[in-house]
C-alpha cells in the first residue's frame, strides 16, 4: 500500500475514533439530558353561575428549585369511562399556570354526577411532557350580604352535588393591590350555612366599592369553590384625598402657595428687569459720549 | 476712561497673569482636563448602562451626586451672600476679596446643578419638570430657585466686572490680543466713567446685592426643605432651613479663604491679600463655626434625647464606630473644633493655619453632607425582607467617584480660566477709594 494511502487511512480512522470517544458520547447524552423533566398539577375553581376554571401548573427543577414554566401549551380534556372530550387549550402564564374556563353544564358527567378532567403538556425541545387529572362533583357557594345599622356580615351557603355541605371551613377575602386580604372565616352548619362578620373600616375605591369573595379551599370532592361579589362596604378613598389637600397628587396647589410663588418670583425677576434696564441706560449713555 | 496710577500699578502687576497662558497653567489645564475626561468616560458608561453602574439602588436612591450637589451649591450660596454683605455694608477690607467671592459663587453654581442631572435616571426628561410642573413639589421649588439664583449670580458677577472690563479695554499697560480687547469692549457696555453711568451701575450693584442676600436664604432653605419636609429620620427637622443656610455660608467662606491663599501664593499678592484679610475671614469663620456647632449640637441632642424609634436607628449609625461613628466625629472636629481653635488663639491665627483649617473644614462639611444623605436612606421606614445587602448599604462606585473628581477638577479649571480673563483683584475698586 502506498504511503499516501496509509496516511489517508490513518486520518480516517482517527476521525472515526474521535467521533466515538466517551467525550462525544457524553455530549450527545447532555443534549438529551438538557430536556428537563416537568411536573404537572391540575386543580379546579368552581365559581358562581356554573363557571369552572381549570388550572394546570407546570414546573421544572431549575437551579435546585421548582419553578413555574411560562409559555407552554396545555391541552384540557373532560373524560368519562368511554370517551375523552377535548375542552380546549391554554398557555401557561409567567407563574407557569395555564387556565381554561368552562361551563359545568357543558361538561359530560357520569351517573353519580362526577366530573373528570385531564390536562396534558406534550413536551417540547427543552422540557419533557407531563399530565395530571382530577375528579370533582359540582358545587357552589351562595352569598347573601346582611347589612345592619352597626354591623355587616355575609351569609354563605355551601351546596355540593345538590346537597348542603356540613362542617367545612369557609374564608372571606377582599381583593387588594397585590394579594387578597383575608377578613374573616367560619364553619358551615348542618344546613351548609355560615354567618361571617365583615369589617366596617376597609378603604374601598373612589366610591367605596369592595371586591369580596368567599372560598372553600382545595376540597377533596369539590376542589376550590368560590363566590364573588362587589359591595359598597368600603370607605371611599376620595375622602382620604380630601383630608390631604396639600398632597402631591392633589390637582391644584393651595392658594397661599401659588400667591407666595408669584410674589417671590415677581420680586426677584423684577429686580433683574430693573438692572437690565439700567445696564441698557449705561450703554446708551456710553454711545452718546 | 481715566485710569489712575494705582490702577496702572495693579494692571502691571497682573499683566503677566492675564495676558497669556504660561507653561505652568497649561500643565494644570492638561492635568485637570485628564480628570474631566475620565469623568466623561464614566458618564458615557452611566448613559449606556444606566444607573446600575452607580451604587444607588431602590432604598438608597441618593448618593455622591446629591452630596456633591449640596456641597457645591452651598459653596456658591456662601460666596454670593458674603459678597452681598461685603458690598452692601461697604466693608473697607472687601476689595481684594470681592472678585474671588463672586467667582466662587458663579463657578460653584454652574457645577452644583450638573450633579442633579447626573442623579436623574432619565435626564433627557429633565424638561418634564417644567412642562409638567407641580407647584406643590419641593423638587420643583428647588429647580426654580436654583435657576433663578444662577441668573442672579451671573448678573452679580457681571455688574462687579463692568468697570474692570472698561479699564482692560482702555489700558495701555496690558498687552492684549485684538480679540481680547474686542471682548472687553463688548462686555464693558461703553462704560466711560461718567457720573450718570456710575450712578446707574451703583444702583444696580446695590439692588443685586440686596436681593442676593434674602434669595440665598430662601433658595438654601428650599434645598433643606427637600429633606426637612420628608418624614424620614434625620431629615424631618424644623431647624434644617437655618442649619443649611449657615452651613452654606460657612463652607463658602472657607472656600474663599482657600482660593485667597492659592492666589496670594501663586500670584504673589501679599500686598493685596494681607495677613489681616485672612484674620478677618478667620473671624467670620469663627462666628459661623460657633453657630454651626450650636445648630449641630441642638439637632443631634434633640434626636438622641427624644429616642424616637426611627431617629434612634439613624443616631445609632452615626454614633457607632463600626458604621459612621468615626466619620461623624471627624466631620465635627474638622468643621467645628479645629476652625474655632485656630482662629481663637492669636498664635495660631496665621494665613497658613487659617487656610489649613478652612481646607479641613471644607472636607468635614462634605462628609457632613454625606452623613445627612446616606445613613437616613439606609434606614428605611418599612422593614424589607430578603433584600439584597447592596440595596440597603450604599457604596459609591468608580463611576460616581470619577464624576465627583471631574466636578472638582472643573471647579479649579474654571477658576484658572477666569483668572486669565479678569484680574483676581477688582482694579476699579481701588480708584473708588482714591476718589
Amino acid at each position: 500500500m502506498p504511503l499516501s494511502k496509509i496516511i489517508k487511512l490513518s486520518w480516517l480512522i482517527c476521525i472515526i475514533v474521535m467521533g466515538l470517544t466517551p467525550a462525544s458520547l457524553k455530549a450527545q447524552d447532555e443534549e438529551e439530558q438538557e430536556q428537563l423533566r416537568t411536573r404537572a398539577s391540575l386543580s379546579s375553581v368552581q365559581k358562581n353561575d356554573n363557571v369552572l376554571d381549570l388550572k394546570m401548573l407546570i414546573r421544572a427543577k431549575i437551579d435546585g428549585r421548582y419553578t413555574g414554566l411560562p409559555g407552554l401549551e396545555v391541552m384540557f380534556y373532560a373524560t368519562t369511562d368511554s370517551s375523552q372530550v377535548e375542552l380546549g387549550k391554554a398557555a401557561t402564564n409567567e407563574d407557569g399556570i395555564a387556565t381554561l374556563t368552562v361551563k359545568t353544564q357543558e361538561v359530560p358527567k357520569d351517573t353519580a354526577n362526577l366530573m373528570a378532567f385531564a390536562a396534558e403538556f406534550e413536551g417540547n425541545d427543552e422540557f419533557k411532557g407531563s399530565d395530571d387529572d382530577i375528579e370533582i362533583y359540582p358545587a357552589e357557594l351562595l352569598l347573601q350580604p346582611i347589612d345592619e345599622d352597626s354591623s355587616r356580615a355575609l351569609l354563605l351557603t355551601l351546596v355540593g352535588n345538590g346537597d348542603p355541605v356540613e362542617d367545612e371551613d369557609i374564608s372571606i377575602f377582599v381583593k387588594r393591590l397585590f394579594a387578597p386580604l383575608k377578613v374573616g372565616e367560619g364553619t358551615t352548619d348542618s344546613a351548609g350555612e355560615v354567618d361571617i362578620d365583615f369589617p366596617m373600616d376597609l378603604p374601598g375605591d373612589g366610591e367605596g366599592n369592595l371586591e369580596i369573595f368567599a372560598r372553600l379551599e382545595d376540597h377533596s370532592d369539590y376542589g376550590t369553590v368560590e363566590v364573588h361579589a362587589a359591595l359598597p362596604w368600603g370607605t371611599p378613598v376620595a375622602q382620604l384625598n380630601q383630608d390631604l389637600p396639600k398632597a402631591l397628587w392633589s390637582p391644584n396647589p393651595p392658594t397661599w402657595m401659588l400667591l407666595a410663588f408669584i410674589v417671590l418670583m415677581t420680586a426677584v425677576w423684577g429686580h433683574y428687569a430693573v438692572i437690565v434696564y439700567k445696564l441698557a441706560q449705561v450703554k446708551k449713555e456710553g454711545n452718546a459720549e | 476712561m481715566d485710569i489712575s496710577k494705582k490702577q496702572t500699578a495693579i494692571l502691571q502687576k497682573f499683566g503677566p497673569y492675564i495676558e497669556r497662558f504660561d507653561a505652568r497653567s497649561f500643565v494644570y489645564i492638561f492635568l485637570l482636563s485628564l480628570v474631566i475626561l475620565v469623568g466623561l468616560y464614566a458618564l458615557i458608561q452611566q448613559i449606556l448602562e444606566g444607573h446600575v453602574v452607580t451604587g444607588m439602588r431602590d432604598n438608597v436612591v441618593w448618593g455622591l451626586y446629591i452630596v456633591n450637589f449640596i456641597f457645591f451649591i452651598g459653596i456658591s450660596y456662601g460666596g454670593a451672600i458674603l459678597a452681598g454683605f461685603l458690598h452692601l455694608f461697604k466693608v473697607p477690607w472687601r476689595r481684594p476679596i470681592m472678585r474671588i467671592a463672586v467667582l466662587t459663587a458663579f463657578i460653584s453654581a454652574l457645577i452644583g446643578p450638573i450633579f442633579i442631572i447626573l442623579c436623574i435616571g432619565r435626564f433627557d426628561r429633565l424638561h418634564y419638570l417644567f412642562i409638567h410642573a407641580r407647584l406643590q413639589s419641593p423638587i420643583f421649588w428647588d429647580v426654580v430657585a436654583i435657576s433663578t439664583y444662577l441668573v442672579g449670580a451671573i448678573i452679580f458677577m457681571y455688574l462687579l466686572m463692568i468697570k474692570d472690563f472698561a479699564i482692560y479695554r482702555d489700558s495701555d499697560v496690558l498687552n492684549l490680543p485684538t480679540w481680547r480687547r474686542n471682548l472687553y469692549r463688548a462686555l464693558a457696555l461703553n462704560y466711560q466713567g461718567t457720573e450718570s453711568q456710575n450712578r446707574q451701575l451703583s444702583v444696580s450693584k446695590n439692588l443685586i446685592a440686596l436681593i442676593m442676600i434674602p434669595m440665598v436664604v430662601v433658595v438654601s432653605s428650599v434645598l433643606s426643605w427637600i429633606f426637612g419636609m420628608t418624614l424620614r429620620p434625620g431629615w424631618h427637622s424644623t431647624i434644617f432651613g437655618p442649619y443649611f443656610v449657615l452651613a452654606a455660608i460657612y463652607s463658602g467662606a472657607a472656600v474663599i479663604v482657600i482660593m485667597m491663599w492659592i492666589f496670594r501664593r501663586s500670584y504673589k499678592l501679599e500686598d493685596y491679600l494681607t495677613d489681616k484679610h485672612f484674620a478677618y475671614m478667620g473671624y467670620i469663620l469663627l462666628a459661623l463655626g460657633a453657630g454651626y456647632g450650636y445648630f449641630t449640637f441642638s439637632e443631634y441632642l434633640t434626636s438622641w434625647f427624644g429616642s424616637e424609634k426611627w431617629d434612634s436607628e439613624v443616631m445609632e449609625k452615626l454614633f457607632n464606630p463600626d458604621e459612621y461613628g468615626w466619620w461623624f466625629l471627624i466631620s465635627n472636629v474638622f468643621s467645628i473644633v479645629i476652625p474655632i481653635v485656630v482662629v481663637a488663639f492669636k498664635k495660631l491665627r496665621t494665613p497658613n493655619l487659617i487656610t489649613l483649617s478652612a481646607l479641613l473644614l471644607v472636607f468635614g462639611m462634605w462628609i457632613k453632607r454625606y452623613l445627612i444623605v446616606v445613613p437616613t436612606l439606609e434606614t428605611p421606614l418599612l422593614p424589607i425582607q430578603d433584600t439584597r445587602p447592596e440595596y440597603i448599604h450604599y457604596s459609591a462606585t468608580w463611576v460616581e467617584w470619577a464624576l465627583s473628581f471631574a466636578g472638582l477638577a472643573t471647579f479649579i479649571l474654571f477658576f484658572i480660566i477666569m483668572a486669565k480673563l479678569v484680574t483676581i483683584v477688582t482694579v476699579s475698586d481701588y480708584a473708588e477709594k482714591k476718589n
